[in-house]
């Protein structure tokens, strides 16, 4: 096989937007994915309305419930509730190919085409300078790929209260409409501004990847309520709308049904290890640089296995999250509208008062889509009765998803243990301080209290367990010292010339705003510079510009 | 509702086993949404037997099902008080997956989908439906210390 110019692993949120600048500048660029898809549900899913569908489809049992019953819920809360049947392609073969073993945190990884972010929230949460204390870059590094990104992915939003918490963003549409509930509490939010603001409280729009007006032949979002369902327009953003794109370039391959194993580097660049999953044979792909991007997780893996560090520790970070179903008191009585959308209608974030670097990241949804039957599975109440009160009670229902910034301690690592049937398995150990658990019950406790003079009151709080934002990040961090793994400034992988990093690893700490949208804006930035030193020929010589 | 009503079914051609899912399945559907659920949505409880609960049923789990076969009446008082007392309980689990297959058949959406009430509609309905509630646990509770025994 021909060697290319790059190859990167992975087609999720960080691998095509690292491929994207390379393969821009005209660059051959070659991408290894597993590729699962959605091969059953899409194509039974009609552009219609949920409750147009839920009054009139007969088939709706199958994508709802799934045709293996694999939407309904027996288990304890699970991590990826979210996950819906049509979904569910998203974490399909991992506990197979990518074996993790801990009983301490949850982990779901992908080998989907479009990875993870094929069921992502589409929140676009960018971080500022102190966000990225921790990290050798800065915001301005990162601003042009914001932009970049924002314009590729469509952005949604508008200039409200969080807009000193996340910037500009020139291409930004106006932001989607928000449903009834998110309203009421808006407007609460809008009469009470200045004390919850004096307080540490900051309320707006969610800003989201998600187009409200046509781009680039996506959207405009129909509010059909179901996001968690289908790509209805292909208005929220997937990883997988920025692959075809990239597909339409000739000097883009994309190559399905792949595992890479491991790297070597070679004379003038990495040997890729790969088995073919369609037919099980190794092939050994070249390459003049390598961008791993097969998710913090995946990329950590692959890395340590080929630097042969087997059994050596390295950090991990989840953001800690607590999800509170509320009751909305604002829409006691009032109508409901049924254009909507599924996502996250209203983001907050909660300053500590004494430590204004240390906040919370809060996001309000409506409980509707999802369907009565899971909350009627978490009632102490006969079914019947549950499902007489949990009607009349929907319009009420919320939920809170409140998230904690994590960083590094010695008490959560990860490591790869040779496995006796040649299979390595990941080990995960992650245990909180009292102090990390006591700081993150008393800021819940304040944004709560926040909410609560909104009119949302908590009905409980509900913790998943470490690992279930699935935010993973930290395990191969940029400025780690060389002769450890991790990376320089520009995501370079320590003690490699040609191998860089794109996902979420090379993060040192993580802040409460969720990291998808940082991580595709660093791996632009990541594949810009790529595309430079290739282009200039320095890396062929080994060197750096 | 009486136990031959919903057993009328051709249960000639059945087998013991599915004949008892069957009845289970009306007398789930009967309390869930006040009439005996469709052949099809029938054929989808019994077809998801095997998938949801592949392992026996313990014998006081077996115990309340035949209780519930025979007395459809009984099924939400059992189910309130088991949702009290243990509510981790087959007999839940059996009630839930018929919840969820008849949420999602349109014939029965608006079991399910909310309504626009007033403020005082909705606090009267509440006020109903939560003293419905209690009653069931309160009669429940007895009925299945006598049935679970």
């Amino acid at each position: 096989m021909d060697t290319v110019d790059a190859i990167v692993v992975g087609s999720g949120a960080a691998g095509v937007n690292a491929a994207w600048p390379l393969v821009e500048a005209g660059l051959r660029v070659r991408m290894l994915d597993f590729g699962n898809k959605d091969r059953h549900y899409e194509s039974l899913i009609a552009h219609k309305s949920w409750s147009e569908l839920r009054r009139s489809d007969p088939h709706q049992h199958r994508y709802f419930v799934g045709d293996q019953l694999e939407g309904i819920p027996f288990g304890d809360v699970r991590v990826g509730a979210q996950l819906t049947p049509p979904r569910l392609f998203i974490s399909e073969d991992c506990e197979r190919f990518l074996p993790v073993d801990s009983s301490t945190f949850a982990v779901t990884e992908s080998l989907a085409e479009g990875g993870l972010a094929s069921g992502w929230g589409a929140g676009v949460f960018p971080f500022d300078d102190a966000d990225l204390a921790d990290a050798p870059i800065n915001r301005q590094d990162l601003a042009p790929h914001y932009e970049a990104v924002a314009e590729r992915i469509g952005v949604s939003g508008d200039q409200g209260d969080l807009q000193p918490f996340f910037g500009e963003c020139s291409s930004m549409m106006p932001p989607l409409e928000i449903d009834s509930a998110g309203e009421q509490v808006f407007k609460r939010y809008q009469k009470r501004r200045d004390a919850l603001r004096a307080a540490g409280f900051h309320l707006g729009k969610t800003r989201l990847a998600a187009c409200s007006e046509l781009h680039r032949g996506r959207g405009p979002h129909p509010h059909l309520d179901m996001d968690f369902w289908a790509d209805a327009k292909r208005a929220v953003y997937r990883p997988r709308w920025t692959l075809e794109e990239l597909k339409a370039f000739e000097n883009f391959e994309y190559q399905d049904r792949r595992l890479v194993e491991h790297f070597n580097e070679v004379p003038g660049g990495v040997e890729v290890c790969v088995r073919n999953i369609s037919n099980g044979q190794q092939e050994r792909q070249r390459s003049r640089s390598l961008v791993m991007a097969a998710g913090a997780l995946g990329s950590t893996r692959i890395v340590l296995r080929s630097l042969g560090m087997h059994d050596r520790p390295v950090p991990v970070l989840c953001n800690p999250y607590t999800y509170v179903p509320v009751l909305n008191t604002g829409m006691w009585g009032k109508p409901c509208k049924d254009r909507r959308h599924s996502l996250a209608q209203l983001t907050a974030l909660s300053f500590s008062p004494g430590d204004r670097s240390r906040y919370t990241q809060a996001q309000l949804y409506s409980y509707r889509s999802l369907l009565l039957f899971k909350l009627i599975k978490e009632s102490p109440l006969s079914r019947v009765d549950s499902m007489a009160l949990l009607r009349l009670m929907q319009p009420l229902l919320g939920i809170i998803g409140i998230h904690h910034g994590d960083r590094p301690t010695p008490d959560k690592t990860l490591r790869l243990r040779a496995g006796g049937n040649g299979q390595d398995r990941l080990e995960i150990e992650y245990v909180q301080s009292k102090a990390e658990q006591a700081a993150q019950l008393a800021d819940e406790k304040r944004v709560l209290a926040c909410f609560r003079k909104l009119g949302c009151w908590p009905i409980k709080k509900i913790s998943p367990g470490h690992g279930a934002a699935i935010h993973y990040a930290g395990s191969l961090p940029m400025g780690a010292e060389s002769g450890e793994p991790g990376c320089d400034q520009d995501c370079r992988l320590n003690g490699t010339r040609s191998v860089y990093l794109a996902d979420g690893c090379v993060f040192p700490s993580i802040p409460a705003k969720g990291l998808t949208f940082t991580i595709m804006a660093n791996a632009d930035r990541v594949g810009t510079g790529l595309a430079r030193s290739l282009q200039s020929g320095a890396l062929r010589a080994g060197v750096r510009e | 509702m009486e136990t031959a009503e919903l057993t009328a079914e051709p249960k000639a051609a059945l087998d013991k086993e599915t004949q008892a899912l069957r009845c289970e399945a009306l007398a789930f559907g009967h309390c869930l949404v006040g009439k005996p659920p469709s052949e099809l949505e029938i054929q989808r409880y019994i077809a998801a037997q095997p998938i949801l609960f592949p392992d026996a049923a313990s014998p006081r789990e077996e115990r309340l099902l035949a209780y519930c076969r025979k007395h459809p009446a009984a099924v939400a008082y059992l189910d309130a008080a088991q949702g009290v007392l243990g509510p981790e309980n087959l007999l839940r689990k059996k009630i839930l997956a018929m919840t969820a297959i008849l949420e999602t058949t349109p014939q029965h959406s608006e079991h399910f989908l909310s309504r626009d009430y007033s403020r005082l509609q909705l606090l009267a309905r509440l006020g109903w439906t939560g003293f419905r509630a209690v009653l069931r646990v309160l009669l429940g509770i007895p009925l299945l210390k006598i049935v679970g025994h």
